[in-house]
């Protein structure tokens, strides 16, 4: 049961690899370029990204103790679409690499926004609607930024950041999202055991010596340095990092805070699912990422509801 | 005898400057009105509320001088068996200390052996098994607390605060939805982690279970009010002021209502 994940993750990884099948029957060296300029980064990025917020989504479930948290709460993953965004349809920039620094911009604004409002108490109520406010207030400016857009091509173009996306990205911009995540998700691990004494409550963690102060922010800054940096490369993706964890937590018996490495395993494994329908899905052209993850992340989350509340039935 | 407990604590506007000094295998029961600052005080022992800036007790708001004086060369903060709790690591803290909050809510859906092994620094199936015996928690060991009802629980989260064999135990209404019977097998539990040494203070409502303790403290106010035995308390002036109760025969009865502290 426990390496149900990584029995997932392997056929995952070789079909992202592999299919489609026909484009690889051509010669040595078309079939190397599509190998590794085309499918080896979006692969890397949909395990990576995926894993980023499986992870992220897991210790934010455990820091406020609340199963329906997820990466998309702290504001960073909006604050980084919006600064894409308004990068793209103003300055008229249109290098990934720019359009990722601008991301990331967005996503450390928010942040800083995010920590500015909760105060030095952050307390995880203040801190969950001041997210919450600071989400919504980047999707609407969002909106705002693209009706005002002189392109009228400018929501075709946002169409990336909102939904999200792998394709056609390049290795260098699948290394300037993955090692800042990666580095922030390490340390995010090294709280796993905190997080775990967390579902004592504050009283019981502060009592044992942890100041859940300090670990409300760092959790909350390392988590929204990982999902930024991700969001900024393939944009917004929703639903995984909401899941994912859930999953997880039926591996862990419940513990939140271990639920960590495999709700980033489930995670990677969902969002490489989910980039190989978008290209498989016989519609003849594209399907956004988010929408397929939300597809087949809102029976999934809905199944899981039903059974927590059978469970809970007497 | 060297005390195991030697504390001095203060929570701005909630708890005014307390000191308490305990010797190994007291029994001391923390009462008083609701909002009357037993739960601070319990926070403040076991350091969850941060050690404020130090300033002078004021005179206490209805005239009654605070029971206990500062005496010279206090530290602040607690101090647990010669060791500062400040300057504890959380592995040496689960030695020294377990708190139980009087909050019953888990979070998460974890199996109740799980639960009582959060208390402990590394794995050890048979203390858990150990504890599991004494508080009757056996045949729901693989239940997620979820499913227990709150009295189940509570002795669950009990269980977890006696895993480490702490030396000083900080229980915030431990008896509150227990029924009569198990809140009775708990005192007795109580008395035979005392036996051992362990210094135990706990906060609870039912009067006529202080008898069983061997010191009393009553808050009132943020402030500590009295300090003794129950014996003493009983005959104490303070008691009928600060409930609004006054003895009659075996318990207690409402005091005439022109004094009694709820009205207006």
């Amino acid at each position: 049961m426990r390496l149900l994940p990584v029995l997932l993750l392997l056929p995952l990884t070789a079909a992202a690899l592999l299919l489609p099948l026909e484009p690889l029957r051509g010669p040595a060296e078309l079939s190397q370029l599509i190998l590794l300029e085309l499918r080896l980064p979006r692969l890397l990025l949909a395990l990576g990204y995926g894993a980023v917020l499986g992870l992220t989504g897991a210790a934010l479930q455990a820091l406020f103790a609340n199963p329906l948290a997820s990466p998309d709460l702290t504001g960073a993953s909006s604050g980084a679409a919006l600064g894409a965004v308004l990068a793209s349809s103003f300055l008229g920039l249109a290098s990934p690499l720019l359009l990722g620094a601008s991301g990331a911009a967005g996503a450390l604004l928010a942040l800083s926004l995010l920590f500015a409002l909760a105060g030095r108490r952050a307390d995880a109520p203040t801190l969950l609607l001041a997210g919450l406010a600071i989400s919504l207030a980047a999707g609407a400016a969002t909106s705002l930024a693209l009706a005002l857009a002189p392109s009228p091509f400018a929501f075709y173009e946002a169409f990336d950041w909102l939904m999200g996306s792998l394709v056609d990205r390049s290795l260098p911009q699948a290394a300037a999202a993955l090692i800042p995540a990666a580095i922030a998700s390490a340390l995010l691990l090294r709280r796993a055991r905190a997080l775990d004494e967390l579902a004592l409550g504050e009283d019981v963690a502060a009592s044992l010596g942890r100041d859940p102060g300090r670990l409300r922010r760092e959790v909350v800054l390392l988590a929204s340095l990982a999902v930024g940096a991700c969001v900024a490369v393939c944009g917004a993706v929703g639903f995984v990092g909401l899941i994912a964890p859930v999953l997880a937590r039926s591996l862990t018996r419940g513990h939140p805070g271990r639920a960590m490495v495999p709700a980033a395993l489930i995670g990677a494994a969902l969002l490489t699912g989910a980039d190989l329908l978008t290209r498989l899905a016989p519609l003849g052209r594209t399907i956004p990422l988010g929408v397929v993850t939300a597809a087949v992340g809102t029976p999934l989350f809905l199944w899981l509801l039903l059974r927590m509340r059978w469970r809970m039935a007497p | 005898m060297t005390p195991l407990l030697e504390a001095e604590v203060e929570v701005p506007g909630r708890l005014a400057l307390t000191r308490i000094v305990a010797n190994p295998g007291e029994r001391i029961a923390i009462i008083g009105p609701n909002g009357s600052g037993k739960t601070s005080l319990l926070r403040a022992l076991a350091g969850i509320e941060q050690a404020a800036p130090r300033q002078k007790p004021g005179p206490s708001p209805h005239g009654i001088e605070p029971y206990t004086r500062l005496g010279p060369g206090v530290r602040r903060g607690t101090v647990i068996d010669g060791a500062e709790l400040g300057a504890a690591t959380p592995p040496q803290r689960r030695r020294l200390l377990a708190f139980l909050p009087a909050s019953r809510d888990v979070p998460w859906p974890i199996p109740v052996a799980d639960l009582v092994a959060l208390g402990l620094e590394q794995p050890d199936p048979a203390r858990v098994a150990t504890l599991l015996d004494r508080l009757d928690l056996q045949p729901f060991a693989n239940r997620p607390v979820d499913r227990l009802s709150t009295g189940e629980r509570a002795r669950a989260l009990l269980a977890r605060a006696l895993a480490a064999s702490p030396k000083l135990l900080l229980l915030d209404e431990p008896l509150s939805n227990l029924d009569p019977a198990w809140a009775l097998r708990i005192l007795d539990l109580v008395e035979e982690e005392a036996a051992r040494g362990t210094a135990v203070l706990l906060s609870l409502h039912d009067l006529g279970l202080v008898h069983r303790f061997t010191r009393v403290l009553v808050m009132d106010k943020g402030q500590l009010q009295f300090d003794g035995t129950p014996a003493k308390l009983r005959d104490s002036e303070l008691f009928g002021e600060i409930f609004g109760l006054e003895p009659a025969g075996a318990g207690w009865k409402l005091r005439p209502s022109a004094d009694r502290r709820s009205s207006p």
